[in-house]
C-alpha cells in the first residue's frame, strides 16, 4: 500500500460507500458493483487524480458518472467496472484539457451523448476524437455548451459527414422496402 | 510567495480549502487542479497570518476556522484602510509630469482595488509597481505590499508638497539633462524616466541646504559632490554620513512637523537616499 495518509484513506472509504449506494439505481439496468469493484474504482480514482494533478476536496464525481451512464445500451455487467474506470480517466483528463472552463455536469452530459449516439460505445473514439475536437473549441473560446448543459454540441465540430437520422430511415425504406 | 507557517496543520486547513474550492468552482466541479488547490491553501494561510499579525495573543489557540475568519476580516479592513489613504492622497496628488508615477498611481491602484480577490487570492499582488521607491516593500505580497506601497507614495507626496511644483519639475529636467548629457529633450526624458522623484528632490534640497544656497538648483553631480566634500571638510565617510543625518533630520522635522506622517516614518523612508548620497560625496 505504501505511504498513504489518513486523508486519502478516508476519501477512498467514502468513495467506496458512495459507489455501493449507486447499486440501488443501477440494478434495474442489470448493473451492480461488488465491494471489490468499488474498492478497485476508488483506488483507480486516486491514481487517476494523481496522474492528472487534480484533487477532489468534497465528494467524488464517480456517482454522477454512474448515474449518467447506467442506462447506456453499450454497458453490460461484464464491462461495467472497466468502462467506469475508463470514463473516470477520460473525465479528469478532459477537465484539464478544457482548462476547467466546463462544469462536471456539462462534461458528463457531453460524454454520455457522444458515447451513445456517435461513438456507439467506443471509448477510444470518445476520448481521441469527440472530446478532442470539443476541447479544442473550448480552448479557442467556445462557450455555447453553457446554454444546453453540454448537450447537442458535437454536430458543429464533427469532421465526419453523417447521415441525418430521418433521411437515413427514408433511404433504407426506399432501398429495402 | 514564501510559504509561511501559520501554526495549523494541512488537515486542519483542508476543510477551509474545500469550501474555497466550492466557491471558486461555484459548486460545479468536484475536483480542482493542484495549482488551484495550492493557491487556495495559500489564501487560507495568508488570511490566518494576517490575523495573527493583528491579533493579541489569546489564552487558547483559536480553531483554524476562527483564525481564518478573523484574518479574512483583517485583510478586508486593510484594503479599506489602503483605499482611504489613497483617496486622501489623490485630493492633492501631483505626478510632476512623470508617466511612471502617474500610471502606477492613477491607473494601477484603482485596478488593484477593482480586481483584488480577498477570498480566493488574497496573496495576489496583481500590479508590477513600476514606480520605484527608496525602500523595499517586496518582501510582502497581496494587500500587504500594496498597503505599504501606497503609504510610501502618500508620505512622498507629503514631502514633495513642501516644494513648489516648478522647482520639482526643474530638478527632474536637470537630472534628465545630466543623465542624457543633453542629447535628448530633457522634458520628454523626465516624463518617461523611471526614477524616484522624492529621492531626487531630497538629495537636491539637502545639497542646497549644506551649500547654503537659497536660490536655484543644486544638482548633485559627481563634481558637485566633490565640491561639497571639500566645502564641508569631510575627511571620512562616517563624518559625511553624520553631517547628512543632522541636515536631513533638520529638513524632515521641518517638513513633517504637523503632517499625517511622523518624522520617524519620513526618516526611515529617506534613509537609503541619505546613505547613498553620503557614499557619493565620499567617493
Amino acid at each position: 500500500m505504501g505511504e498513504e495518509n489518513w486523508m486519502e484513506l478516508m476519501a477512498k472509504t467514502k468513495v467506496k460507500v458512495e459507489l455501493l449506494a449507486t447499486n440501488g439505481c443501477t440494478k434495474e439496468y442489470g448493473l451492480t458493483l461488488s465491494e471489490e469493484d468499488a474498492a478497485l474504482l476508488a483506488e483507480e480514482r486516486q491514481s487517476t487524480l494523481r496522474a492528472e494533478r487534480r484533487i477532489e476536496l468534497g465528494g467524488s464525481v464517480l456517482p454522477q458518472i454512474v448515474q449518467a451512464f447506467c442506462d447506456s445500451e453499450y454497458i453490460k455487467q461484464e464491462n461495467y467496472v472497466e468502462v467506469l474506470g475508463r470514463l473516470q480517466e477520460i473525465f479528469f483528463a478532459y477537465k484539464n484539457e478544457m482548462q476547467d472552463e466546463i462544469t462536471d455536469e456539462e462534461l458528463i452530459n457531453f460524454m454520455r451523448e457522444q458515447y451513445e449516439n456517435v461513438c456507439f460505445g467506443d471509448l477510444d473514439y470518445l476520448e481521441g476524437t469527440c472530446l478532442n475536437l470539443f476541447a479544442q473549441a473550448i480552448r479557442a473560446g467556445y462557450r455555447g455548451y453553457e446554454e444546453t448543459d453540454g448537450r447537442g454540441q458535437y454536430a458543429q465540430f464533427d469532421e465526419v459527414v453523417r447521415w441525418d437520422p430521418e433521411l437515413y430511415q427514408m433511404a433504407l425504406s426506399q432501398l429495402f422496402g | 510567495m514564501e510559504k509561511k507557517d501559520c501554526g495549523y496543520s494541512a488537515e486542519e486547513l483542508m476543510p477551509l480549502v474545500a469550501e474555497l474550492a466550492a466557491l471558486a468552482t461555484e459548486k460545479a466541479s468536484t475536483s480542482v487542479s493542484y495549482e488551484l488547490a495550492e493557491q487556495l491553501m495559500e489564501a487560507v494561510i495568508y488570511c490566518i497570518c494576517e490575523g495573527q499579525e493583528q491579533n493579541l495573543p489569546a489564552a487558547e489557540k483559536p480553531s483554524a476556522r476562527d483564525a481564518y475568519a478573523f484574518g479574512y476580516q483583517c485583510v478586508l479592513q486593510k484594503v479599506e484602510s489602503m483605499r482611504r489613504i489613497y483617496n486622501r492622497m489623490m485630493e492633492n496628488f501631483c505626478d510632476y509630469g512623470n508617466r511612471c508615477l502617474s500610471e502606477t498611481v492613477r491607473k494601477g491602484i484603482p485596478a488593484f482595488l477593482k480586481w483584488y480577490d480577498a477570498r480566493l487570492h488574497p496573496q495576489n499582488t496583481i500590479l508590477t509597481l513600476d514606480y520605484p521607491l527608496p525602500v523595499s516593500v517586496r518582501e510582502h505580497c497581496g494587500i500587504d505590499i500594496i498597503y505599504n506601497y501606497v503609504n510610501c507614495i502618500a508620505l512622498e507626496q507629503n514631502f514633495l508638497e513642501f516644494f513648489p511644483e516648478t522647482y520639482v519639475r526643474e530638478i527632474l529636467k536637470n537630472y534628465a539633462a545630466g543623465v542624457t548629457e543633453r542629447m535628448v529633450n530633457e522634458e520628454l526624458y523626465a516624463s518617461d524616466m523611471i526614477e524616484n522623484i522624492g529621492a531626487l528632490v531630497f538629495e537636491n534640497a539637502l545639497g542646497r541646504m549644506l551649500m547654503h544656497r537659497t536660490e536655484g538648483q543644486c544638482e548633485m553631480t559627481d563634481i558637485t559632490c566633490g565640491m561639497l566634500r571639500r566645502q564641508l571638510g569631510i575627511v571620512d565617510r562616517k563624518q559625511g554620513e553624520k553631517l547628512l543625518a543632522t541636515a536631513g533630520e533638520k529638513m524632515l522635522r521641518q517638513i513633517f512637523e504637523d503632517g499625517s506622517y511622523s518624522y520617524d516614518d519620513a526618516a526611515a523612508y529617506f534613509a537609503p537616499v541619505r546613505k547613498n548620497f553620503a557614499a557619493r560625496i565620499w567617493m
